[in-house]
């Protein structure tokens, strides 16, 4: 089995002085394989974020492992970053840089052969369509522009696993479904692809396989059409309540 | 350690991004050099109008009992050019209403013969409220004294005394001083106090924009997502805060040293060609050093602060304490004469001014430079450390930290 | 207008601020506690100072054919001192200075090694004779004449002179290191006693001698002030008093002021609320309460906490500082600075409302701060009195009449019209900062448009007035630095080519501009040639009728301009030097730099009245001194007029070259048309007005002035 993504009892747990201790993840397994849609579905405060950047090594796990590529996130985490690439709606770009700029700066500091570094941009610029403003500031783009060039920096330097914490928020729906065809398009190239959502289409229409979270607890984890037989019903709204409620 | 291909990339990125930020370049590059020709064009402006308003005033005197004796000091009055003779109903009425200035009266003297013939005591009524009212008066008086010295002289040639002998000797001083000298004395009392001012502007919207400013952007999780050490990343941001803030200090002192004479120049009444402001070439490398080390030092303790802050805004009440903490120290050593000495060599930002001093006079205590150097350099690490410990916190790093350095201390770094 | 919503949103506004702990800390407390250091320690840095030069035994070392006398005199100076009145406070202090010769060998080394502070060199009065006559020999007598006060000039050969040295007096000369403050403080103090010895030797002098009179009691000058110590204060503290609450409340407004609507732009609230059911009006003017509420609440803590300070002595007062502070002064005092407070608040909210986010809004505040310190400078000028012009020029005004009202004269008349003028003033910022919430444009934050994209000439009006800064900036800051550019030629050549005419090139170069556009290349109608003719001198001799109607308000040093003269006009230059110097090359160059990129980048800015107006006075500001600021606006705004009416930049530069041609003629030929009738100028004034209609007849107006009032978002 080519699992490049491993998670094996996946533990977060924080301390807050108003709360005491939030167990916000509570010993998850999954493992993903190249050229799949991963999908991680839950409520907001269910737990995907923070084991989202415990993958990507933002965030240290209390307790267990994951492993990308082989590599630990907790012991490697440059070599984990360096093959991976993150993004999330929340990720900002940096506004005084412009797109070609930003997307360079992304390639060079994880680590993209230098030689091969300006060719990789132009690839990326004429790929998503951003050169007629490649040359303009980040912070005069508007949120489809944007949406363009944090795609581009996101594979600047062409990662095989690739994490989207809910990327659609905030998004219209004509660069939601460019969006989806990107992804859908990453998954054809081989790349492993975590995708995050709490929106029931999207998972459906994009994911190969489906891991409902809930209280920091996977749930359930199998392809949709396994989920509907498990369930007996036929749309992911449904099989997500019956697992969440039924859990509750 | 650091890894300085990443460094590097980071560090240029920075760079990149602040000289496309308005504050950032006007506080750092423009502001430093420009400050100083703009001060100079108000200064001359605002004393060629006052200049101009000043020797249009005429004072109007009323005098009163003028000694019939004393023709030539009533003629020496009329004839002087910014006063004018003038007579009034009721002098006091008009001076308090501002249209007549002073009144003199001629009185006797007092009780008993006088003692010198055709003596008289002079009484100038005026308002001291009044500046035309007071320049008036002193106009008055400095006339009547110098005829009281030439009155005093005639006598003095009758009694038989040659001009001479009552001269007796005649006062004149040398300022042995060269005017570099000169030049580099006031340079050794402004520039210190300027240079951190500069250091500290030039810091300060760097270092905010560089921590609190990420957040505020969404960009910090975005580099934290990036195949680079945390460490390259501090090293980075902090190199660049310093670049910054180095930058605005040294270009102060050059714009400083250029504009100095003229800026002076009007202030002093000395002509221009008498002092020179100039740094000794030989000093150059030493303050050079010490400039970096300060804005380095000034950075890390910025930056520290102000990465406990969630917008830009926060950051900056976080760190005004302490860009005015920067101050205080120097506005203490504004005594000329003061020694420099051990303690006062082991005093962070003190040190250096009191370098800096010595070397703009060409004056180089080697032993103390060196403690000051250690003293900074340890300071600098000590930043450096505690600004990568502090990045080691998640909700640091995350942005959901609400405290400050302060609290922060106590629950983490104390309560260990 | 419904003072219900405006309460609750003034209440709103104040509620979060309070609740931004660390703002509130930094805006009260910080000051509160920096203060009392920074006054303590410069307080403290003076007392040592003083102290330290007190306490100090000068050493010094005598020298010179005449050492043995110099001796002589410093003891005669000390028992004249011991044996003079107490009283006086000169006495009081060289009664404190102590000294003590060192014998040394070589006292110039002695000096430089800092084994003295000083020396003293005694000349005879035959070597004194044969020094050359140094600048420095005077300096001490006319030192010490200038502080004895401002001199009068006299009018015709006076006897009251300055004194100056008699052949054959010996001279006693004062050796120091200016670099050293005690040799510079023992210098000073060395001289002071040996005055008093020259004085008091004179005076036994002439005692011995059978002068009947103690010399000292003789023409003794008295002084009665009909002011009382309050209205003295009071006249200290009235000519500050509006400097220093206008600084309190712009830095303390500006706490909440910038963040009002700058910040709730940037987090995009501003919005929210503009689609609530307040109207406009009321969000602006609840927010202006806001701000007139914090920043008078900063200043009254301010005041109290300066009051605090006096009381525990910890600011030093000086003697005879008496305040007094009558209900009718206080009630006065503050009618005039409720609008000034209003004012200060309308304008910080327009800073904020004009700038995109809460940092832009703060490099706003900068320059504003300052320019809005200059208007109540003018009480610290001597002789402006509030029955003038001043009484309708804001802020100027309120300065001006408290400082008369703190010494006691009330001028109710005046009074009112500086309240109306205030009133009016701040009315005037309540109504533009009302129309600003307004604009679209600068309600919503961000938003980029095609030119913030595609770069190039779209850019280049927003950056226009940045490039001229710069160019101002490096005007001055080279033509005072440098050296080498010292001469009269260089100077020019280097204002004219490097400044005016490179940067223009270069601002083309960089924003890709059309060079024919940018510098209004354009053909023109054959008559306008025949009206430039009518304007050259007709403009000319206005022009100085403006220069003296100026110098009626601004009055001119003469020797400054004196100076100036001699400067342009230095002998021995050429005529045809001359002529392509100030007349020729000026023209083409700064006709390029005004008339050419700086209109370009304008045009679509202002109305075109307007226009002449700014890209005049803009023209005016590059020539620096401030008595020729007035007379080449003037010419400015009339070159600009002939731009927007020919389109073109050609007739510009014949006006420019015709116009400083006709005054280099006038003035050489020693015309002086500052000195000709006013009918003179009435006739020049109509001619050119003949001229300017002439082109209006003939015009091809400026391509893309800006026509309406509404302005392109």
């Amino acid at each position: 089995m080519n699992d490049t993504v491993v998670v094996r009892g996946l533990t977060k747990t924080f301390y807050d002085e108003g709360r005491g201790e939030v167990h916000a993840v509570q010993g998850i397994d999954f493992e993903c394989r190249a050229g799949e849609v991963f999908g991680l579905l839950g409520a907001n405060g269910a737990g995907k974020t923070t084991t989202l950047r415990m993958l990507s090594t933002v965030l240290a796990p209390t307790a267990g492992t994951a492993t990308i590529l082989g590599r630990d996130v907790a012991t490697d985490a440059i070599g984990v970053r360096s093959r991976m690439g993150f993004y999330s709606a929340s990720t900002a770009l940096y506004p005084r840089l412009t797109a070609r700029e930003t997307i360079e700066f992304f390639a060079r500091i994880n680590q993209y052969p230098a030689d091969k570094v300006r060719e990789r941009v132009e690839f990326l610029i004429e790929r998503f369509g951003i050169a007629k403003y490649a040359d303009a500031r980040v912070d005069k783009l508007s949120s489809g522009m944007k949406q363009k060039v944090s795609i581009a920096r996101t594979v600047a330097h062409d990662p095989p696993v690739l994490i989207f914490d809910e990327p659609s928020v905030g998004l219209d729906v004509l660069n939601a479904l460019e969006m989806h065809e990107v992804v859908r398009e990453f998954r054809q190239q081989g790349k492993t692809i975590i995708f995050s959502t709490h929106i029931m289409s999207e998972a459906e229409k994009l994911c190969d396989r489906i891991a409902i979270i809930h209280g920091g607890r996977i749930l359930a984890c199998d392809t949709l059409d396994r989920l509907r037989e498990a369930t007996a019903t036929r749309y992911l709204e449904d099989i997500f309540v019956h697992y969440v409620r039924g859990r509750g | 350690m650091f890894n300085w291909k990443d460094v590097r990339v980071l560090y240029v990125r920075e760079l990149r991004s602040a000289l496309r930020e308005r504050n950032i370049v006007v506080n750092s590059i423009l502001l430093p050099i420009f400050l100083y020709p703009l001060l100079l064009w108000l200064v001359y402006t605002g004393i060629s109008f006052v200049g101009g308003q000043t020797e249009g005033f005429a004072s109007r005197v009323m005098l009163v009992g003028m000694p019939a004796e004393h023709r030539l000091l009533e003629q020496e009055l009329e004839a002087t050019e910014n006063l004018q003779i003038r007579s009034a109903a009721d002098p006091a009425a008009d001076i308090r209403e501002g249209t007549l200035d002073a009144l003199v009266e001629f009185l006797p003297p007092k009780a008993g013969p006088p003692p010198l013939a055709g003596d008289f005591s002079t009484k100038i009524t005026f308002d001291d409220s009044k500046d035309r009212s007071r320049m008036a008066k002193e106009r008055v008086a400095d006339r009547i004294r110098r005829y009281r010295d030439h009155v005093l002289g005639e006598r003095a040639a009758e009694l038989g005394i040659a001009p001479e002998a009552l001269q007796e000797f005649w006062v004149t001083s040398k300022n042995v001083a060269t005017g570099r000298q000169m030049g580099q004395f006031i340079l050794g009392l402004m520039l210190p106090m300027f240079l951190i001012i500069m250091l500290s502007v030039g810091c300060m919207f760097p270092a905010i924009d560089a921590t609190a400013g990420e957040r505020e952007k969404s960009t910090w999780e975005t580099l934290m997502t990036t195949a680079t050490a945390r460490g390259n990343i501090v090293l980075a941001k902090y190199l660049y805060v310093a670049t910054m803030s180095s930058v605005a200090g040294l270009l102060n002192i050059t714009a400083m040293v250029l504009s100095m004479k003229a800026v002076l120049a009007p202030l002093t009444g000395r002509s221009m060609t008498d002092m020179t402001f100039r740094i000794p070439l030989t000093a150059l490398p030493l303050i050079g050093l010490v400039t970096v080390l300060l804005a380095l030092f000034i950075a890390g303790g910025m930056m520290i602060l102000a990465s406990f802050a969630r917008t830009f805004k926060e950051g900056q009440s976080m760190v005004s304490p302490f860009y005015i903490a920067t101050f205080l120290p120097v506005m203490f050593l504004q005594i000329p004469g003061i020694e420099f000495t051990p303690v006062l060599a082991l005093i962070p930002i003190v040190n250096v001014v009191m370098v800096f001093r010595e070397a703009v006079a060409g004056v180089y205590h080697w032993p103390l430079i060196a403690i000051t150097i250690a003293v900074e350099a340890a300071c600098v690490a000590l930043a450096l450390r505690l600004a990568t410990a502090i990045l080691r916190y998640e909700d640091f790093m995350l942005g959901t930290y609400g405290g400050n350095f302060g609290r922060f201390m106590k629950q983490r770094v104390f309560r260990r | 207008m419904r003072w219900a919503t405006i309460r609750v949103l003034w209440a709103h506004e104040l509620r979060m601020l309070v609740r931004d702990r660390r703002t509130v800390v930094v805006a009260i407390v910080l000051p509160l506690v920096m203060m009392p250091l920074m006054l303590y320690a410069t307080r403290e840095m003076n007392e040592r100072r003083r102290k330290g030069l007190e306490e100090t035994l000068y050493r010094y070392a005598v020298t010179g054919t005449e050492a043995a006398g110099v001796r002589a005199l410093v003891a005669g100076g000390l028992e004249a001192v011991a044996a003079a009145d107490a009283a006086d406070p000169a006495i009081a202090t060289l009664r404190k200075f102590r000294c003590e010769e060192i014998r040394v060998d070589d006292p110039a080394a002695a000096l430089a090694a800092k084994e003295v502070q000083f020396y003293l060199e005694g000349l005879s009065g035959a070597e004194a004779d044969t020094l050359p006559p140094e600048k420095e020999a005077a300096k001490d007598e006319e030192d010490a004449a200038a502080e004895a006060g401002p001199e009068a000039a006299p009018k015709r050969e006076s006897v009251l002179v300055d004194p100056v040295r008699l052949p054959g007096v010996p001279i006693v000369r004062i050796v120091f290191q200016g670099d050293r403050d005690s040799s510079s403080a023992g210098r000073r103090s060395m001289r002071d006693l040996l005055a008093e010895a020259r004085r008091a030797g004179r005076d036994a002098m002439l005692r011995e001698r059978g002068l009947g009179a103690d010399p000292a009691a003789v023409f003794k000058v008295g002084e009665s002030s009909l002011a009382s110590a309050a209205q003295v204060t009071g006249s200290y503290i009235g000519r500050f008093l509006t400097l220093f609450l206008m600084m309190f409340m712009l830095t303390g407004g500006s706490v909440v002021a910038m963040d009002i609507i700058a910040g709730e732009k940037e987090r995009g609230s501003l919005e929210t609320l503009l689609t609530t059911a307040a109207g406009r009006g009321e969000i602006v003017t609840a927010k202006q309460l806001a701000i007139l509420t914090v920043g008078a609440v900063i200043t009254v803590i301010q005041v109290a906490n300066i009051l605090v300070y006096v009381t525990f002595k910890v600011i030093p007062l000086p003697e005879n500082f008496v305040l007094e502070a009558p209900p009718k002064t206080v009630v006065t005092l503050l009618l005039l600075f409720l609008p000034v407070a209003a004012f200060v608040a309308c304008v910080l909210l327009m800073i904020s409302a004009y700038a995109k986010t809460y940092k832009e809004a703060q490099l706003y505040f900068f320059p504003v701060y300052l320019v809005s310190l200059v208007p109540p400078l003018v009480a610290v000028l001597p002789g402006v009195s509030l029955r003038s012009i001043i009484a309708l020029v804001p802020l100027a005004n309120v300065s001006v009449a408290v400082r008369e009202i703190m010494v006691g004269r009330f001028d109710w008349p005046m009074i009112g019209v500086v309240f109306v003028a205030m009133v009016a003033a701040s009315a005037w910022t309540v109504r533009q900062s009302a129309r600003m919430l307004s604009n679209e444009r600068l309600i919503t934050s961000g938003g980029a448009d095609a030119a913030d994209l595609a770069g190039g000439p779209a850019l280049f009006p927003r950056h226009v007035l940045a490039w001229y800064g710069i160019m101002g900036a490096v005007l001055f800051a080279v033509a005072l630095n440098v050296p080498q550019l010292a001469t009269f030629r260089r100077q020019l050549l280097f204002n004219e080519l490097a400044i005016f005419t490179l940067f223009p090139l270069l601002m083309i170069g960089r924003y890709r501009l059309n060079i024919r556009e940018a510098l209004a290349l354009r053909p023109v109608h054959p008559l306008a040639w025949l009206a430039i003719l009518l304007i050259i001198p007709s403009a000319g001799l206005v022009g100085t009728g403006v220069f003296r109607l100026a110098n009626l308000v601004i009055p001119v040093p003469r020797e400054m301009l004196e100076q100036f003269s001699r400067e342009l006009l230095p002998k021995g230059m050429p005529i045809w030097e001359l002529g392509l110097f100030l007349s020729v090359l000026p023209a083409i160059c700064e006709e390029i730099a005004f008339r050419g990129t700086l209109l370009h980048g304008l045009r679509g800015r202002f109305r075109p009245a307007v226009l002449a107006i700014v890209v005049g006075l803009i023209f005016g500001l590059f020539h620096v001194a401030l008595f020729r600021i007035i007379p080449t606006a003037f010419l400015g705004v009339v070159l600009t007029t002939v731009a927007l009416l020919t389109g073109s930049i050609y007739p510009c530069m014949l006006a420019h070259a015709g116009n400083n041609a006709f005054a280099l003629w006038l003035g050489m030929s020693g015309r002086n048309t500052g000195a000709m009738a006013w009918w003179v100028y009435a006739v020049a004034a109509l001619v050119l007005a003949g001229g300017f209609y002439l082109l209006y007849r003939v015009r091809t107006p400026y391509p893309g002035l800006r026509r309406n009032a509404s302005r392109q978002p």
